[in-house]
């Protein structure tokens, strides 16, 4: 029996009012992501990559279709309830760390366990800040850390629920080669270790190539 | 062409209303100060002119010369001679201070008399007629005399024609109280009183209002002979207003403190309004525009479109001073001159540019490149024009609210005391706080920490709020409840009645009357003026080798005449605590013993007292400890039975008469017509009248203060509102619901305002411990005012709970 895809989209849309009428954004978008699998999603600036992101993220409603997380109909939920099955189910990475900057880095890990009720938040947060390699500075606030330690802290964060599903949004736009490098091999490593589906959103066709699939996004429509 | 819709246009922004609200608050509390000290200080030197007899007093023991007279004849002068006589009639002597003036007499004000001994008082212009002298009605009932009849001063008959009631520059005090004389001068010589070695003071009084008096203090001083020196207003008002001067440090550091919030807030919200204005800069840039325009496109119209703000501070200010004014009378109002209200209008400019300037200037100075990101950022000024902008506008506000070189420095130093001394106080516990918090929930973490990341908008803010929450719930326990308070904690019998000039020959029917009322009456003490001159024959200024102090007892002890008195038991409100109560025999004195402290006396030394009719030397046997709040006559010295003998005396007494029996008074003051009668309620209902103005001005300076650092709180959220908002929607991504949101942001004002009214709680009851053990026989005198901080903080946490919440979506915002 096949199992349950981790994330089926069907016939997605969005479209927001504009002066001179409906603008479409994105247009009769359909994909399916099984458990484990990767996927990468490239396009031009302004094709509405991010905005595909945040509609299968539940951060955003479609305009028209569908999403399923895991089975459930994410879209139809109101905000506490995508809020809900994204933290059970959802890790993210984004181009701009987005660390909590008041938390330090063991705290920031923390975050989504805390959220969720899971036990144990700090002792798993500082096993997955070990497993980036930043054990010694699980004290340290993001403002003391260089943008390749705060990606590996917000990939620990990411992975330290062990979740069925990661976004990640141009996960090395901000790092020099060297760090972007370090970081994508951690992420496809963990990705691949824990049976993480990933959903990639990426300019960089190398970083698309590690992937299982591949999707680009042209005008609102994902051609294969 | 101008368009002044375009003034309107910055209203629109949050931080723009931010700042000029900060400016209206700031500009509203510098006017507010300004006007009301000014019109103090004008109304205060006048009545200390008033008080003295003249803006400007040349004394001496030989009169002024007829030099100096001409160097004052183009202004207001009056000569008056001072000096001291014994009037007689048959067998009794009065001894009467006299002073004998000239038709300039009095400069300000006006004398009081009346044609006879209860008589209607009416208002004289000028001192009596050559021939003429009018005497203090309780001489007049010594001597048994009546207006109408001759007394005899020294070798001359002269009529006594009026009553005198009150002088201008009589002068405060009960205990100045011999009878007084007047009587034209024209007539001293003939009075063959003043010869050689006579004790007589001969007082030139000019007026000199304003600057003049400098321009004739000037002229004089190259004249003074040896014998000749010169008081003027500014020296006696020295010398009397140290609790108004006090005050008026306070009201200015309370104001400082608004201009240091009211500036951090438009510091922050600066910032925020200088990224508002960064992309448009840029473009304006880009198309070529000129620095210059860029300021009066930008900068100019920013700070016109502000004049309103600072307008509408200064005109509630001057609705202020304008009710004071109404309030204390228009007879001395003070016209602030046209440089005060220039410099009013300056004042809130220069906190601007202290603050704000440094920040929008760099858009001038930015390149339109760094601006055209995709995120600008507030452009930063570079930190030294920003350190300087910071120090030097509260420096020359501080300049503006002073009057003196000394009172900047002395403010400025109690400025940074307060505005650096409680913040540190405040990080101790934050930092505690933010130790103890990490295994704390997360949303209470997260609550605490968005506080304690940030010490330098936290702990001004917390500081602020602490003082205006303490000052707030201090002023309105103090004027509404603490002194009905200690007054319902009084004995039930306290003596609620003082009786002074009671004379030797009223003594028993004095008495007598008392016991036919049921009085109560601790005791009756003689009472003779006297001044120490001597320890172990050592005069005292070289024997108290203490430094000079105007505020030390034994200083004020030294420089005026005390009330000395015989006993034979020690009072039930002191207890000995060195040395021995009193013996029988003459020549023994009990010394106060914080008094004694001061000026190093111990049981053993000699001291000597100079008193009307000699001096008076005795022994100090024993140290007492005085409970000054008992409401009985206490004495500083108190000697043995016998040893004020042959001094001119009287008696001073208390008695508690119940309020029912008040009706009898006036019968009591009819049968003895000399003696003065205090009315301790009337009296303690005066102060507590004076305490609750001192208060509710207080309040309005907490309240001030208080939205001051309201604005602060408001601007920082302004100027952090982005990074809290990517924070809320990345919470968002992770799986927040709401609710965590929600108490994330209640939690961090609770923790603010919870904080900032616990510590206004402690500081409260801190302040009160001095109170309780001088007051309260060391009890804390609490009451429900001491929980107002919360009060204040609750209302203000539930608007915060039910304030609706921003449901952009997550996304938006993190890119945002």
């Amino acid at each position: 029996m096949a199992s349950t895809p981790v994330l089926d989209a069907r016939q997605l849309s969005k479209t927001v009012p504009a002066p001179e009428g409906t603008l479409t954004l994105l247009d009769d978008i359909d994909l399916t992501l099984n458990p484990g699998d990767s996927m990468a999603i490239t396009g031009p600036s302004g094709s509405g990559k991010s905005t595909l992101l945040g509609l299968l993220a539940g951060l955003d409603v479609p305009s028209g279709g569908e999403v399923r997380l895991r089975g459930e109909p994410f879209s139809r939920l109101d905000e506490d309830g995508r809020a809900a099955l994204r933290g059970r189910y959802c890790g993210f990475v984004f181009q701009a760390f987005h660390l909590v900057s008041d938390l330090n880095a063991v705290e920031n890990v923390m975050l989504p366990l805390e959220i969720t009720g899971a036990d144990r938040a700090r002792a798993r947060a500082r096993h997955w800040l070990e497993r980036v390699g930043l054990a010694h500075r699980e004290r340290h606030f993001p403002g003391q850390l260089s943008g390749g330690e705060q990606q590996r802290v917000a990939l620990a964060r990411a992975f330290a629920l062990e979740p069925d599903l990661l976004f990640a949004d141009e996960p090395t736009g901000s790092l020099d080669r060297a760090n972007g490098e370090q970081v994508a091999s951690l992420l496809f490593d963990l990705n691949r270790d824990h049976g993480t589906a990933l959903v990639l959103v990426t300019h960089d066709p190398a970083l698309a190539a590690h992937c299982a699939h591949h999707h680009e996004l042209v005008e609102g429509r994902l051609s294969v | 062409m101008f368009d002044p819709r375009l003034l309107m246009r910055p209203w629109r922004s949050g931080a723009f209303r931010i700042q000029a609200l900060a400016l209206l608050v700031a500009s509203l509390a510098i006017a507010a100060v300004v006007l009301m000290r000014g019109e103090l200080d004008h109304r205060f030197a006048n009545r200390t002119a008033e008080a003295i007899g003249g803006d400007l007093i040349l004394e001496g023991s030989q009169p002024a010369g007829d030099g100096q007279v001409a160097l004052v004849a183009d202004r207001p002068h009056s000569q008056v001679t001072r000096f001291t006589t014994v009037l007689v009639r048959d067998d009794t002597f009065v001894l009467a201070s006299v002073k004998a003036v000239d038709d300039g007499y009095p400069l300000f004000g006006a004398l009081t008399v009346a044609d006879q001994r209860f008589g209607d008082p009416y208002p004289a212009a000028h001192g009596p007629a050559p021939g003429e002298v009018w005497l203090a009605g309780t001489a007049l009932d010594r001597l048994g005399q009546a207006t109408g009849e001759f007394i005899t001063v020294g070798d001359r008959a002269l009529l006594v024609s009026k009553v005198l009631i009150r002088e201008p520059d009589q002068g405060a005090g009960f205990y100045s109280m011999n009878p007084r004389l007047m009587m034209n001068r024209a007539d001293v010589a003939s009075t063959g009183i003043l010869g050689p070695g006579t004790r007589v003071r001969h007082e030139l009084r000019i007026a000199a209002p304003g600057d003049a008096l400098d321009t004739v203090a000037e002229a004089l001083r190259p004249t003074l002979a040896v014998n000749q020196e010169i008081d003027t207003r500014d020296d006696a008002g020295l010398r009397s207003m140290g609790p108004l001067r006090q005050l008026t440090l306070w009201g200015q550091l309370a104001v400082m403190m608004v201009v240091l919030l009211c500036g951090g807030a438009v510091y922050l919200a600066a910032g925020v309004r200088g990224a508002e204005q960064a992309r448009r800069c840029a473009v304006m840039k880009t198309f070529g525009a000129r620095r210059r325009q860029i300021l009066s496109r930008v900068l100019g119209r920013e700070l016109v479109a502000l004049l309103p703000s600072l307008l509408v501070g200064l005109a509630l200010a001057a609705g202020a001073f304008l009710a004071l004014r109404q309030w204390l009378g228009d007879e001395l109002a003070w016209r602030p001159p046209w440089h005060t209200w220039l410099l009013l209008g300056l004042a809130p400019l220069v906190i601007w540019a202290g603050f704000a300037l440094p920040r929008l200037w760099r858009l001038v100075h930015l390149p339109a490149r760094e601006i055209l990101g995709d995120s600008p950022e507030a452009p930063s000024a570079r930190a030294g024009l920003n350190l300087v902008g910071a120090l030097l506008a509260p420096v020359l506000v501080a300049m503006m609210l002073s009057g003196s070189l000394m009172d900047l420095g002395q403010l400025l130093a109690l400025m940074v005391t307060v505005a650096v001394g409680l913040p540190l106080l405040l990080w101790m516990p934050l930092r505690l706080a933010d130790r103890a918090g990490q295994r704390w929930p997360l949303a209470a973490r997260l609550a605490l920490r968005r506080l304690s990341r940030r010490p330098l908008t936290t702990l001004p803010m917390l500081a602020a709020m602490v003082l205006a929450l303490a000052i707030m719930s201090l002023a309105t326990q103090v004027g509404r409840q603490l002194l009905a308070d200690w007054r319902d904690r009084l004995p039930e019998q306290a003596p609620n009645y003082f009786v002074l000039n009671l004379f030797d020959q009223d003594l028993d029917a004095f008495r007598a009357w008392l016991d036919d009322h049921g009085a109560r009456v601790p005791g009756y003490y003689p009472v003779v003026r006297g001044r120490l001159t001597e320890i172990d024959g050592q005069p005292v200024r070289e024997a108290v080798t203490k430094e000079e102090d105007e505020d030390d007892q034994g200083q004020r002890a030294l420089n005026r005449d005390l009330s000395l008195t015989e006993a034979d038991a020690l009072p039930e409100s002191n207890r000995t605590l060195a040395g021995r109560w009193l013996g029988d025999r003459p020549g023994e004195v009990s010394v106060e013993s914080e008094l004694a402290e001061s000026l190093g006396l111990e049981v053993g030394d000699q001291l000597t007292f100079t008193a009307q009719a000699g001096d008076l030397t005795a022994t100090v046997v024993g140290l007492r400890e005085v409970d000054w709040e008992s409401f009985e006559p206490n004495f500083y010295f108190m000697f043995s039975p016998g040893t004020l003998d042959g001094q001119s005396r009287y008696w001073l007494t208390s008695f508690y008469l119940p309020e029912d029996r008040a009706t009898e008074l006036p019968a009591l003051i009819r049968q003895f017509p000399q003696i003065t009668l205090l009315d301790v309620n009337a009296l303690l209902d005066q102060a507590q009248a004076l305490i609750a103005q001192a208060s509710r001005a207080a309040l309005a300076l907490a309240a001030l203060l208080l939205a001051a650092s309201v604005l602060v709180m408001a601007a920082a959220w302004l100027a952090g509102g982005q990074q809290r908002r990517k924070d809320e929607a990345l919470l968002r991504v992770l799986g927040a619901r709401s609710a965590l949101l929600r108490r994330v942001a209640v939690l961090e004002q609770l923790l603010l305002l919870g904080g900032a009214a616990l510590f206004a709680h402690l500081l409260h009851l801190a302040a009160l411990v001095p109170l309780g053990i001088k007051l309260f026989d060391g009890d804390l005198p609490l009451s429900g005012w001491i929980l107002l901080p919360w009060a204040l903080v609750v209302p203000m946490l539930v608007l915060e709970a039910a304030r609706p919440r921003n449901q952009e979506r997550p996304m938006a915002r993190l890119a945002g």
